[in-house]
């Protein structure tokens, strides 16, 4: 285990009480609305914060502990940041950003200059090495941050809503940059969002945050299967699935079958998203309207106060949300065969 | 046709506040061309090179500058104190820390002299255990231009730190930057116009104080006696001399001034 923490804190009217284990290699991400306290315990992780009670520990390494009077600060820490607005010194040109932490660590200039080329060039930002923050673009100052946090070879890789300030263009192309150097990175990585498309893509491990606590931990498809409350069901309790736009409007999902969508100028790898309420279950194959059908068995069934979450097995994998009522008149259980329907206008695709 | 009319319509001032601004300039034109119409200038050579004058000008500039130095070294922890820690009676501190800004500077030589004269609480002991007597002597000058000088380095740069994004910090910290390596690093340049505009204005001030010196540290040429203690000296005697004086005052500062106007002092965006 390489971070251990349990984080007590009260700010306001935020009262956190969170308990966080992340394995080495492990991407986690920390989902929630805004004001749930997910940034502040990003802040409690970096040293930028000191509990009120509880512990962290990193590594062995006890970094946090009131009850023994034990603050490392986090200079002292070794967990790089990548800041929501990235915070890049306007001062300075890129490279001095990228080199910055390491001649803080005591490493002369001509080969922190030197490191910091290479992990530039690692992130795909080479030739900006003169260039000043102001005159990036915001995909590139996400590059750029993201190479100044890597440089020091943090053990813990902390980042507060890293694609929240991009265009949703870009946003496609650094989500597979990010996902990839985080895939490289070997200690542990918490990932601070309120996109569930980004937690999907980007984590291992999923740990929902509201009001302060956490209400739910787990991979994103247990979650979005059995999200424990109305509120996560919201939140996280979309279908994402994984496939690649054709052009002309067709999606093929991984796996072979095909889905009707309205864009149609886009292609390459994407994610479907589709609402749990707009997939409608029929008994005998439906006509008419709704352009994507395909036949399905009931592997799960969740009854929720006056909703049934069906869990789907099928050319499309996912779940249904019904009303009790329908659920009834289909007489819904596990195994049952069934057809299941999403209109081309339900179903948003984003490119992965 | 109709968008020019529109443009100098919306452009141009209403004409009682235009015949006011250019009330204004006048108010500030007029003593300057008062001093150059009455400036005996065959004679200007002759009075800047007499020994009286030039000691004057070098002590007003080497004191001005040491003072300057002082309001820097002391001012700079002081104003990241006020904007960046919160401590109870900060107000007070502050309000305390800046009233020799609104105090009529004999008052503040006064002041000094009851603390630091050779009867005065600080005083006595400097003078009876360190043999140390500030009091009309040179360094007397600088601490009583400092008095009145700091508190503009103070307030420039304090502002600067407050806006200042705590962010930057907390980066660097996180990049394993120790306080003082962030501070050296990322703070201080990012407060860089401040802190050249806060140095130029408590320049300013020291260079032109007259009330507290005159209290603090007496006239004494060559000890104490800086321009504008001359100048106004010079009035009795020699009114000719004051004003080469006066002239030589206004082209320093306006030089200064002038010179870094642009760059640090309102001229553009990067001021503060």
């Amino acid at each position: 285990m390489t971070l251990r923490a349990h984080m007590k804190l009260t700010r306001g009217t935020l009262h956190l009480d969170v308990w966080l284990n992340v394995m080495p290699g492990e991407v986690v991400a920390l989902l929630g609305p805004n004001g749930a306290g997910k940034t502040t315990i990003l802040r409690c992780l970096a040293g930028l914060l000191p509990l009120d009670r509880g512990s962290i520990e990193l590594r062995g390494h006890v970094v946090d502990d009131p009850a023994a009077s034990v603050f490392i600060p986090s200079e002292h820490r070794s967990c790089g940041v990548v800041f929501q607005q990235y915070l890049l010194f306007p001062h300075m040109s890129v490279l001095e950003n990228v080199a910055f932490g390491l001649r803080a660590h005591g490493v002369d200039k001509a080969s922190a200059h030197q490191l910091a080329r290479r992990w530039l060039a690692k992130v795909g930002s080479e030739g900006q090495e003169r260039s000043r923050p102001h005159e990036l673009s915001g995909g590139q100052a996400q590059r750029v941050a993201l190479a100044r946090a890597l440089a020091p070879q943090p053990k813990l890789l902390l980042l507060d809503e890293p694609l929240a300030a991009l265009d949703a263009r870009t946003k496609i192309g650094v989500r597979r940059e990010l996902q990839r150097h985080l895939a490289e990175f070997a200690g542990c990585a918490v990932l601070v969002t309120h996109d569930p498309v980004d937690a999907y893509t980007l984590a291992d491990r999923v740990v929902i945050v509201e009001n302060g606590h956490v209400v739910q931990d787990g991979s994103f498809v247990e979650i979005a299967a059995h999200p424990r409350s109305a509120y996560v069901a919201e939140l996280v309790g979309v279908n994402l699935v994984t496939g690649v736009m054709m052009g002309g409007g067709v999606f093929a999902v991984d796996g072979g079958a095909t889905l009707v969508v309205t864009e149609a100028d886009v292609d390459g790898p994407a994610i479907a998203v589709i609402r749990p309420q707009a997939v409608s279950l029929h008994v005998i194959r439906p006509e008419g309207s709704p352009r994507n059908t395909w036949p399905a068995s009931v592997i799960d069934v969740d009854h929720r106060a006056d909703v049934v979450r069906v869990r789907l097995e099928g050319p499309v994998p996912l779940t249904a949300e019904i009303t009790a009522a329908a659920a009834d008149a289909l007489r819904i259980k596990v195994g049952l065969e069934v057809w299941a329907a999403v209109k081309a206008t339900e179903i948003a695709v984003t490119l992965n | 046709m109709t968008s020019r009319t529109s443009r100098r319509v919306e452009r141009s001032l209403p004409w009682p506040a235009f015949g006011l601004a250019l009330v204004a300039i006048a108010f500030f034109a007029l003593p300057l061309i008062g001093l150059l119409a009455r400036a005996p200038w065959s004679d200007v050579t002759t009075i800047l090179r007499t020994p009286a004058v030039r000691q004057a000008l070098k002590l007003s500039i080497v004191c001005s500058l040491c003072a300057t130095a002082l309001s820097a070294i002391l001012g700079l922890p002081l104003a990241w104190l006020l904007a960046r820690r919160r401590f109870f009676g900060r107000s007070v501190v502050r309000a305390l820390c800046t009233l020799s800004m609104v105090l009529p500077p004999v008052v503040g030589g006064v002041a000094l002299l009851f603390a630091l004269g050779r009867r005065g609480v600080v005083g006595q002991w400097l003078d009876r255990w360190f043999d140390i007597r500030l009091p009309f002597t040179s360094a007397g000058v600088v601490i009583a231009q400092t008095f009145v000088a700091m508190p503009f380095f103070v307030v420039t740069v304090e502002a600067a730190l407050r806006q200042a994004d705590p962010g930057h910090d907390e980066a660097a910290r996180t990049l394993g930057a120790r306080r003082w390596y962030s501070f050296r690093r990322v703070t201080l340049p990012a407060i860089r116009p401040a802190l050249v505009a806060g140095a130029v204005l408590s320049w300013a001030r020291a260079f032109g104080e007259f009330g507290a010196t005159i209290t603090f540290a007496g006239s004494f040429p060559g000890k104490t006696q800086t321009l504008p203690l001359s100048v106004y000296l010079a009035l009795d005697t020699d009114p000719r001399e004051a004003i080469v004086l006066a002239l030589l005052m206004v082209a320093v500062s306006f030089a200064v001034l002038v010179a870094l106007r642009d760059r640090w002092l309102g001229g553009g965006e990067r001021a503060t």
